[in-house]
């Protein structure tokens, strides 16, 4: 099964930024950065909340992202598109947040973090039984090992490669795991 | 079909190929993945941009929006964090030496200390000499103080998002600095005229403001 969108893609999606707020936010000019904060949020917000599973978390992670993006601005050279570099930095953030593990932990206490350890049996149950549930959802009831290669593969774009890399992990074991997850997911859509 | 055998033979391409049940099975997936790809973006329930705001004036970011022009690329090197981060400390250096100067040779002109000060330690002269604007040492340990009283503001309410590791080691490290700062304080009042002790007082209150604004910056959960 191969995966049509490739990251640039993936990130093209954050919409054109110009390159002059990209200057100026690096200078200090805050009222870019403004201007950079409202084109991205929303791409943002979404790798955010799909990888965590919880959008209040999701909200004040984005708010953690773009502090630090402001940070590290005069870090981007241009050697890719600006969005690809904001979002790896968003992903970074995210897979950094043990504040999010730890809720994570605490509503999934099936210590499935261990990638090579999920089955299909460690699907919790639906929050409510019998209501149709669509993708998003289905992602979000994912364990936290199997939806973090899911959105990173098939909704973000990453290569098996680069997952294996940011999670410190095999590519043989994230496509492993990617399965896994694509499975999970099809058994929720078709209860 | 069982579920150990779909997780053993659907992935596989040759086994497909005679298995028409695990083939549905492979294009349902398919279309799973194509339907995430497909996903639209999720929008915040607020705004957010007015807590992004708040923890940069916080964390000391000037807002240079009004008098900003497209600048050469010396400009694009001062904005580097590490760059200002080193000017502020530089800053801090020459203010306190500048001041301790003046503060042990009350007749000697201000602006000769401090350009002195800048040239010992390698500082940005004229990134310094149009800021620096030294007065006593009194307001500039006041200067000083201000800001880290804002940067422990900002840091006490943070505390509880910051990994309590962090927490514990940012504490041991500013109790570190504390002292030094104590120490260098007291060697300087013993011994006013030591340009060394000088530069190790603003070199401790240097690292603090560093640390503070470090840790100001650093994302939730660290």
């Amino acid at each position: 099964m191969t995966h049509s969108l490739t990251l640039d893609q993936s990130a093209s999606q954050f919409g054109a930024v110009p390159l002059d707020d990209v200057a100026l936010a690096a200078q200090g000019d805050r009222r870019a950065f403004e201007r950079i904060y409202r084109s991205h949020v929303d791409r943002v917000f979404s790798v955010c909340a799909r990888m965590v599973g919880d959008r209040a978390r999701a909200e004040e992670l984005t708010q953690d992202v773009f502090v630090r993006a402001w940070d590290k601005l005069a870090t981007f050279r241009g050697e890719s598109q600006f969005s690809t570099w904001l979002h790896r930095l968003a992903v970074n953030v995210i897979l950094n947040d043990r504040e999010a593990e730890g809720r994570r932990r605490a509503r999934h206490d099936d210590g499935v973090e261990d990638m090579d350890t999920i089955s299909y049996g460690d699907v919790r149950a639906l929050p409510v039984p019998g209501l149709s549930l669509d993708l998003e959802r289905a992602i979000a009831t994912l364990p936290p090992g199997a939806r973090k290669v899911f959105v990173l593969h098939d909704v973000e774009g990453y290569t098996h490669e680069e997952i294996g890399s940011m999670l410190g992990v095999t590519s043989g074991g994230c496509k492993a795991q990617l399965h896994r997850a694509r499975m999970l997911l099809r058994r929720m859509l078709t209860q | 079909m069982t579920r150990d055998h779909l997780d053993h033979d659907v992935a596989d391409e040759s086994h497909r190929a005679s298995c028409a049940e695990c083939t549905a099975v492979w294009t349902e997936l398919e279309g799973i993945s194509a339907q995430a790809a497909r996903l639209p973006l999720l929008t915040p329930s607020r705004d957010l941009w007015a807590g992004i705001e708040t923890r940069l004036a916080r964390h000391g970011m000037t807002d240079l929006s009004a008098s900003v022009a497209p600048r050469p690329a010396a400009s694009r090197w001062l904005a580097r964090p590490a760059v200002r981060l080193a000017v502020a400390a530089s800053l801090l250096v020459a203010v306190s030496a500048g001041i301790t100067w003046t503060y042990a040779k009350s007749s000697a002109p201000q602006a000769s200390a401090t350009g002195r000060s800048i040239e010992e330690l390698g500082g940005n002269r004229a990134a310094v000499t149009t800021v620096v604007q030294p007065a006593s040492l009194d307001e500039t340990v006041a200067t000083m103080d201000h800001e880290i009283a804002a940067l422990r503001l900002l840091l006490d309410e943070r505390r509880e998002r910051l990994d309590p590791r962090t927490v514990s080691v940012l504490e041991a490290n500013m109790q570190l600095i504390d002292k030094a700062i104590a120490e260098s304080k007291a060697a300087l009042e013993a011994d006013p005229s030591s340009r060394f002790l000088a530069a190790q007082y603003a070199r401790a209150y240097a690292s603090k403001i560093t640390l503070l604004r470090d840790v100001a910056t650093i994302p939730a959960g660290t």
